[in-house]
Order: structure tokens, then C-alpha cells, then sequence
């Protein structure tokens, strides 16, 4: 068998894992485990093809929300997973919904088009050195837009340390009994 | 040997037990939590409970394993199926008064097609796939790429790819069937 033909036969078995998991058909999956118990490969690319899955469903489930809410309910947000880097992106996101009263015309305009930059914010959030980072790549702008534009990164910087915590103190299975 | 110090007895480790270490690894743990997630479906189903009980299974039936079978974590991860289909059956009752059972489980059926007749299939019918499972199908069976390339070609995660390329091989599958039988 040639390395194209085993990648191409792990391929298959990958393929008809994921058509007994979507037909439900619990037999057909542990013969496929009986026989990942004897191929680490084939092991991994069942794994491989959960992640795929789940990915595709919450890929798919996030879309449904969000397409529904767009619809329904045009003024809602919606909080998208704060996991991942905090975005210059999301930062101007964050601001355009929750817009401070004294923020210029060409402070919205600047806000505008930073919903689109997917820049990473910089580790350091002092104002000083957050507003000579984001004028030397995005412009200048008035002090009170950085201010506001600091304010709306520690409040994202904050929710996603929240949710960092909340999975991590997600319930585990607990031990076996007879284990010490 | 025991180590004997001024005021203890180190009493050495149990011998390797591999069916305890993996139970012990956050990583295989994830791995049968995203198994469980995969394969059961459903309302109200409590997946976390599903791996409770495979842990326990599994446990109770550690002397079965046997190393020179294949790695542990697989051996682990074949109780996820029946595990599962228990569980499911059990909510089976409610899940049809709810509609949710519109998937009927289908057998695989010993048509696997051979490795040459997938390379023909495809051939054959790679233009009657929709996009992108064409073009998944065709960078990786046809022109043999990894993943990764194929990720890239569909501007896309190579985890995804791999999905585009079994939904595609599933369903030359299904054409070559269909073939056959008219």
C-alpha cells in the first residue's frame, strides 16, 4: 500500500465514522474503535473528525443565533465568545455600542473604521503608552477618545478573564472509587 | 525496594497502571468530553455524566485492557458509543414525542468501496459534488494534498477541511450506490 493509499483508507474510515455518528449508529462507531485501538492513526482522525464536528455545529449554532437576533431584534448585542486575543476591532465594537456622549464627529469616524482592524491590543493598557501605540498605527485622534477607547479595552480585557475562570472552574468528572 | 528514612517508610509507586494514568489526564478526559459532545445529540442530554459513567466503566473493567492491543486512550474512548446509546435510549421516549428522532440509524453496510473504485468515483462523478466538497475532494483525492493545503486552497481550518473531505467521500459513496443500482 502506498502512502497516498493509506491516507486515502484512514480517509474512508474517517468518512464513515462521521456517517454512523450522524446516523446515530452506536455499533458501527465501536467497531470503529475496536479498530482505532489497533491504529494510533486512525485514532487520531477520529478524534480529528469530533473536533470537525463540534467546530461545525457551533460554527452553525452561532450563525442561527446571530442571523435570529439581527432579525428579531435589531438594537440587541450579541456577546460574541470573550476567548481569544481582545481586537483593536472589538474594542471600536464594544464603543460603538456603548458610544460615551462627548465623542466628536471625527471620533466616530476613526471608531468606524477600527471595527474593521483585527490588531491585537498591546500588553500594556497605560493611556500614555496605549495612545502612542494606536496614533503611530491608526492616527491621531482627541485625548478623549483614547480615554474612552482604554476604558472599553479593560472592560473586554476583564470579561475575557472572566470567562477564562468560569471554564476553568467547570465542573470535573469526579474520581473512580477504590482510587487513592 | 522500600527507601527507609529516620521517620518514614516511602512505600514505592504501585506498578504502572496505564488504565488509572489516562483516567488521571485532563487531556484524555477533554478527548472523551468532546466524543461524548459528537455523539449525542439532543436535548437534555448531560454529557459530562455520560464520561462520569465511561470513567467508571472503564474502571471496572481495567483488568480487560491490554497494552499490547493499542494505546489506552482508544480502548477508553470505545465505551463512549455504548455509553451513549444507552443514555439515549433511555431518553429515546421523550425525544420522539419531541420530533427529535428524525435520525434513523442506518447501517454501514459492507460496501466500503476500494481504494480503486474511490479513485474512480471520483473521477467519475467529482462534478455532480456541490462546492466546496468538490474542491475538497478533489485536492486531497485527486491530487493528494495534506490537509493543510487543502485548508488553504478553501481558505478555511484544516479541521474543517477534514469535515468537507469525509462529507464529500460520503456522498461519492452514495453516487457510486446509486450507480450500482440503476
Amino acid at each position: 500500500m502506498t502512502p497516498a493509499d493509506h491516507r486515502l483508507r484512514l480517509d474512508l474510515q474517517t468518512a464513515l465514522y462521521l456517517a454512523a455518528i450522524e446516523a446515530e449508529d452506536f455499533d458501527a462507531q465501536e467497531e470503529m474503535w475496536a479498530l482505532a485501538a489497533r491504529d494510533g492513526e486512525l485514532e487520531e482522525a477520529l478524534h480529528a473528525a469530533h473536533e470537525g464536528l463540534l467546530a461545525e455545529r457551533g460554527a452553525g449554532t452561532t450563525e442561527v443565533i446571530a442571523s435570529a437576533v439581527a432579525k428579531h431584534l435589531p438594537s440587541a448585542e450579541l456577546f460574541q465568545s470573550t476567548t481569544g486575543p481582545v481586537t483593536v476591532g472589538r474594542v471600536a465594537d464594544e464603543l460603538f455600542r456603548h458610544t460615551p456622549a462627548k465623542l466628536s464627529a471625527a471620533a466616530h469616524a476613526l471608531n468606524d473604521r477600527l471595527r474593521q482592524a483585527a490588531d491585537e491590543l498591546p500588553a500594556e493598557l497605560g493611556l500614555t503608552k496605549l495612545t502612542a501605540w494606536a496614533e503611530a498605527k491608526f492616527g491621531p485622534a482627541e485625548a478623549g477618545y483614547w480615554k474612552a477607547f482604554r476604558e472599553a479595552a479593560l472592560v473586554l480585557e476583564l470579561r475575557a478573564a472572566a470567562e477564562v475562570e468560569y471554564q476553568l472552574a467547570a465542573r470535573q468528572a469526579p474520581k473512580p472509587e477504590g482510587r487513592r | 525496594m522500600s527507601l527507609v528514612t529516620a521517620n518514614t517508610v516511602v512505600v514505592p509507586a504501585p506498578p504502572d497502571d496505564p488504565v488509572r494514568a489516562a483516567l488521571d489526564d485532563e487531556s484524555v478526559r477533554s478527548r472523551l468530553l468532546a466524543h461524548t459532545r459528537a455523539v449525542a445529540r439532543g436535548p437534555g442530554i448531560d454529557h459530562e455524566d455520560i464520561v462520569q459513567t465511561v470513567v467508571q466503566r472503564a474502571w471496572a473493567n481495567r483488568a480487560g485492557y491490554d497494552p499490547a492491543i493499542g494505546p489506552v486512550s482508544a480502548w477508553l474512548a470505545g465505551f463512549v458509543p455504548r455509553v451513549a446509546s444507552e443514555r439515549l435510549r433511555k431518553k429515546a421516549p421523550a425525544l420522539a414525542a419531541a420530533g427529535q428522532l428524525d435520525a434513523v440509524a442506518a447501517p454501514m453496510g459492507p460496501d466500503v468501496l476500494e481504494l480503486a473504485d474511490v479513485r474512480a468515483a471520483a473521477h467519475r462523478h467529482l462534478d455532480s459534488l456541490d462546492e466546496p466538497f468538490r474542491t475538497a475532494v478533489e485536492w486531497r483525492v485527486m491530487r493528494d494534498c495534506e490537509y493543510e493545503a487543502v485548508a488553504a486552497r478553501l481558505g478555511t481550518s484544516a479541521v474543517y477541511a477534514r469535515q468537507l473531505v469525509s462529507r464529500g467521500l460520503n456522498r461519492l459513496r452514495d453516487l457510486a450506490a446509486k450507480e450500482d443500482r440503476s
